[in-house]
């Protein structure tokens, strides 16, 4: 059936996601990807931890299906070498549960990092041996620096710069610092097809 | 569109003699993981091993204790690099978790009920971690 026997090292799905054949993605039905995110070698990303206490459903409203995902990825997010999305856990009303990880559009995860964070914002920029721990939600506009420890539950604000073990905030971004979120041109550089970095 | 892409994990490796087990029936081991080595691997009721966790025991004997959780990525009685390092395996008491990525070297390490480990520490050979003994030598540092 198909129409391209070589296999390149990255599967390209028809949303423009570029998904490498060496990255363990485990319970694929739990993680959504929005499109044209990349996702390199040796990434781990655990769909399988589901939530597992079912919210209890308005009265009246019966047979809806529970919302199962357990990992959410907006578009255009790059998740480098060997990065563990793994969505965080906690007792909620006397069980425990997991709770689904969302990440939003344009955010870059370096490499080795592991995330356990609730959210995750658009335009986030994430260093490399970084880690997020528990339930920590980063807003939009955020950069962490690489070998950064987030404590659990710390919420970072926006255009904010994070750094340390354990991780506070540093400073704050300038003004003309937007630009470099922009994921798009680093998304082109990978693939079956690699562009060339644009000059 | 028609044709449905299966979805498979990429296979892991699994070189290297089979320990001899000794596993709890309540036992919930991933079938991902990894177990490799020589000396036996003993694990007690209720613990939980997730997948691509590496359990190794060509050093010494590694005992996990009851109610463990050891995540993904975990590498248990890795072997040192300082080779005159004390001998033996590893062991885990009671309600120990041992966070993602985290590496635990053998040789005599101990890690004392209900510890935790968190992401990506590395437990240096003949460790000794919590209520172990009254002498504790700590080896805690971030992935090198």
């Amino acid at each position: 059936m198909s129409r391209r026997p070589a296999k390149g090292d990255y599967i390209e799905t028809d949303t423009g996601n570029k998904v490498s054949r060496k990255a363990v993605l485990v319970g694929t039905q739990n993680i959504m990807l929005g499109g044209k995110t990349v996702i390199q070698p040796e990434v781990m990303i655990r769909g399988d931890l589901v939530r597992t206490a079912t919210a209890q459903p308005p009265s009246g409203g019966s047979a809806a299906p529970p919302n199962t995902t357990a990992v959410a990825i907006g578009r255009y997010c790059f998740l480098a070498r060997s990065v563990l999305l793994r969505p965080p856990g906690r007792i909620y009303k006397g069980v425990f549960t997991y709770m689904p990880l969302r990440i939003g559009d344009h955010v870059f995860i370096g490499q080795g990092t592991v995330v356990q964070a609730a959210s995750i914002g658009n335009h986030v920029y994430i260093g490399k041996g970084c880690v997020v721990n528990e339930f920590a939600i980063i807003k939009d506009y955020v950069k962490v620096l690489d070998g950064t420890i987030v404590p659990a539950n710390m919420v970072i604000p926006s255009f904010s710069i994070v750094a340390g073990q354990p991780g506070r905030v540093v400073g704050e971004l300038p003004d003309g610092a937007h630009e470099e979120f922009e994921l798009r041109d680093l998304y082109k550089t990978v693939g079956n097809n690699p562009q060339p970095a644009a000059a | 569109m028609s044709s449905k892409r299966h979805s498979v994990l990429p296979a892991v490796d699994r070189s290297g003699p089979k320990p001899p087990v000794n596993f709890s029936t309540s036992l919930t081991i991933s079938d991902n993981a990894v177990l490799q080595g020589t000396h036996s691997i003993t694990m007690q009721a209720e613990t939980v091993v997730h997948p691509r966790s590496r359990i190794e025991s060509s050093v010494g004997s590694v005992l996990v204790g009851r109610r463990c959780i050891i995540q993904e990525r975990v590498h248990l009685g890795a072997a040192s690099g300082n080779i005159d390092k004390g001998t033996g395996g590893v062991s885990l008491g009671d309600y120990v978790l041992i966070e993602a990525g985290s590496v635990i070297e053998a040789g005599g390490t101990e890690i004392g009920e209900g510890s935790i480990i968190q992401v990506g520490s590395k437990i240096g050979s003949g460790a000794k971690i919590g209520k172990v003994r009254a002498e504790s030598y700590l080896f805690l540092t971030r992935r090198s």
